[in-house]
């Protein structure tokens, strides 16, 4: 599923193991930034949710039990419906070299942990826009 | 004070002066041989005078005769024998002059001749008057000459000839029996001493041998005790000559390669290492055979198996001339070393990974609640909520010090070189740092000098650095205070200075400032809430970049901290 390139950011999926994050991150996107937030724990559930939820826009912690980051990345790179949504990584290993590796693997970029959570919608908003001009 | 001379000066000294002995007997011994020669030659002449005037005087008798004979006979035939003996008479005196010596024995010689010139001149007028008158006019002409009284007077001049030679000839015999003697009695003593030095430089020469061969044992003992010492060394240790040919090792040399010491001794670096080794090393060889130091690190595996990790110094030998003539190596085996480095890494890594994770949902939840998105706190709340966030500020950077110190110290940091215009990086990082300057009423004020300057950096860590030095500044001013920013050229260095009007330096302080931990003990340092380790992250990036970090005093109060980078070439 494409998004569309003019559309309004609205509708994001997070996927991250740790709750007590994914609860200040979702808080962080919906009421500083008014969107909409849909979280998951692992990558098994996010990959088995993401072609029916269809989110503009993917926030995908690196380090997760089970299915990693990346492998989440590849197995919806995989599915034509859902091989075109931007993927944002949310990583803690934030060496140069780490960071270059993960940007490398074709996501829109990769946000340092720990994040403002008053600039963390701004900031998805920015690359969003990014994307959406290039 | 006792000065203790050296081998060679005594031996010198000795050698001489011996020489000069031996010079001096064998001047006096040559002059004595040439006086003894003198008085032989003397005593032969002396005889010669003298057995010619005793010659002459018998001569002179034989005219006598002759006359007589004449005189007697008037015969023609003993005429010509007295004129003949005459003439012989006169010639031997004449030869007598050319040996005589003494003014006295001229004189007497002199007078003799006068003498027998006289006499002979009678002689030769008693013959003519025999010839002219006859036997009684010559007889009568004899009566009237007072012959005898001449041949007296003759007979005593050659005895005072005679007397005086003689005595002459005995005063030079004694003096030189007493130059003979003089000499003989130092020449004896010029051999007792001559004798005596050859036993003062015997006795020094085995002194001498006796001392080289203690220092030698010595030197052995030493090198024994060297070889203890290296052979128990926990490195290798070698040292081999240009052409790379090992000349020495320690035992854990022969240990790592595995090999006895004589498959080791005289064999090349190349031979012992392999040639995959040694060309992966020989830039290394190339520049200590150049004369400088070198150091690096390679894997070596002596048993083709366990791949170790080894550090090597190669440190150049000097001949005289300052010519390179071989080099020291020492290798330590760093395999356990870069396992620990590797394990710290690790752990630093994981460390701050495992803090970052809550970290991330303390902070997230403290800036949600300060920032009034969950409803608005009581005043109280709102403060201690704001002490909140600021510490966990303060903790996430920790945390990124940290890893950034540890990547410094591992060499880990990577850097993206490309060439910038300073002032406008400087102008970014201002703009970053605004709301941290606002937030301690400072206001940064910059002037970007007269003209574009561009380096050659890492951008990013740049911009860390300058904005390191001005939350520094910023965080130290008085409340209102100012920050002055300035870049100027210094030849071919840009400089980047940032000035505040805070309280400066502590002077126990100013040592350590840039080490990693450093922090002052003053309350205001304190109250800054710094890491102490911002200062020496920022040395170690513009260290890398080639250039200095330090801090002067501002005239009139506060601290002017600064750092000079080489202004690179037009892109």
């Amino acid at each position: 599923m494409s998004a569309d390139k003019d559309e309004e950011l609205k509708k994001i999926m997070l996927v991250e193991d740790d709750a007590d994050i994914r609860t200040v991150a979702t808080m962080a996107l919906e009421m500083v930034g008014g969107m909409q937030v849909h979280a998951f724990g692992s990558g098994e559930e996010a990959i088995a949710a993401v072609a029916g939820l269809a989110p503009q826009l993917i926030m995908l912690d690196v380090m997760m039990p089970g299915m990693n980051g990346p492998e989440v990345l590849v197995r919806i790179r995989e599915r034509v419906e859902t091989a075109d949504i931007p993927v944002v990584f949310m990583t803690a290993k934030v060496q140069p070299e780490e960071v270059e590796r993960l940007r490398a693997l074709g996501v829109l970029d990769v946000v340092a942990k720990p994040f403002d959570p008053m600039t963390l919608a701004d900031t998805i908003k920015g690359l969003w826009a990014k994307r959406a001009r290039s | 004070m006792r000065v203790r001379l050296s081998f060679d000066v005594k031996i010198n000294f000795i050698l001489g002066l011996g020489l000069a002995i031996l010079v001096a007997v064998g001047t006096l011994a040559y002059r004595s041989i040439d006086e003894l020669v003198d008085a032989s030659r003397y005593e032969g002449a002396a005889l010669i005078q003298i057995s010619r005037l005793e010659a002459f005087m018998a001569q002179v008798k034989r005219i006598e005769s002759a006359q007589r004979k004449y005189l007697l006979t008037g015969a023609a035939s003993d005429l010509s024998v007295f004129r003949a003996a005459r003439l012989e008479a006169g010639m031997d005196i004449r030869g007598m002059a050319g040996v005589i010596e003494t003014l006295d024995q001229r004189r007497i010689l002199r007078e003799l001749e006068r003498l027998a010139e006289e006499r002979m001149r009678r002689l030769d007028a008693t013959a003519d008057v025999r010839a002219r008158l006859g036997l009684d006019a010559a007889t009568r002409q004899i009566s009237a000459t007072a012959a005898e009284s001449l041949n007296r007077e003759m007979d005593s001049l050659a005895e005072q000839f005679r007397a005086r030679t003689l005595r002459s000839l005995r005063v030079r015999q004694e003096d030189t029996t007493l130059s003979a003697g003089t000499t003989g009695f130092l020449i004896a003593w010029g051999i007792v001493f001559a004798l005596t030095l050859l036993v003062w430089a015997m006795v020094v020469i085995h002194r001498h041998q006796a001392r080289r061969r203690a220092a030698e044992l010595a030197l052995r003992a030493s090198e024994m005790q060297l070889r203890l010492i290296t052979d128990a060394v926990p490195a290798l240790i070698g040292y081999a000559d240009r052409e790379g040919r090992m000349q020495f090792h320690n035992k854990p040399f022969e240990r790592w390669l595995a090999r006895p010491a004589e498959r080791l001794r005289g064999f090349t670096l190349r031979n012992l290492l392999g040639s995959e080794t040694y060309d992966r090393i020989e830039p290394h060889i190339a520049h200590v055979l150049a004369g400088q130091p070198a150091q690096f690190e390679f894997p070596f595996s002596s048993d083709g198996d366990r791949a170790a990790h080894f550090s090597a110094q190669l440190v150049p030998r000097e001949d005289a001339q300052g010519g390179v003539i071989g080099f020291y190596l020492l290798i330590t085996d760093i395999t356990a070393l870069k396992e620990v480095d590797r394990m710290k890494s690790e752990f630093v890594s994981t460390v701050s990974h495992e803090l970052r994770t809550p970290l991330t949902s303390i902070r997230g939840s403290l800036g949600l609640i300060a920032a009034g998105v969950t409803g608005v706190l009581p005043d109280k709340a709102r403060q201690l909520v704001a002490i909140a966030v600021e510490n966990c500020e303060r903790l996430v950077r920790l945390v990124n010090d940290i890893l950034d110190t540890e990547r410094m110290a591992s060499g880990k940091m990577d850097m993206k070189f490309e060439v910038i215009e300073l002032g406008k990086l400087v102008e970014r990082s201002i703009v970053a740092n605004e709301g941290f300057a606002a937030t301690h009423g400072a206001r940064v004020g910059f002037d970007a000098g007269p003209q574009q300057l561009l380096v050659r950096v890492d951008q990013d860590r740049l911009v860390q650095v300058v904005i390191n030095l001005l939350s520094n500044a910023c965080k130290f001013s008085a409340p209102g205070g100012r920050v002055d920013v300035a870049i100027i050229r210094r030849d071919k260095w840009a400089r980047l200075s940032v000035s505040d009007n805070g309280p400066g330096v502590p002077v126990n302080f100013r040592a350590q400032l840039f080490e990693r931990f450093a922090r002052s003990d003053s309350s205001d340092a304190r109250r800054a809430g710094g890491t102490g380790l911002g200062l020496s992250i920022c040395r170690g990036i513009i260290e890398r970049f080639g250039g200095t970090i330090a801090f002067e005093e501002r005239p009139g109060g506060g601290s002017t901290f600064y750092f000079e980078i080489p202004i690179a070439e037009q892109a």
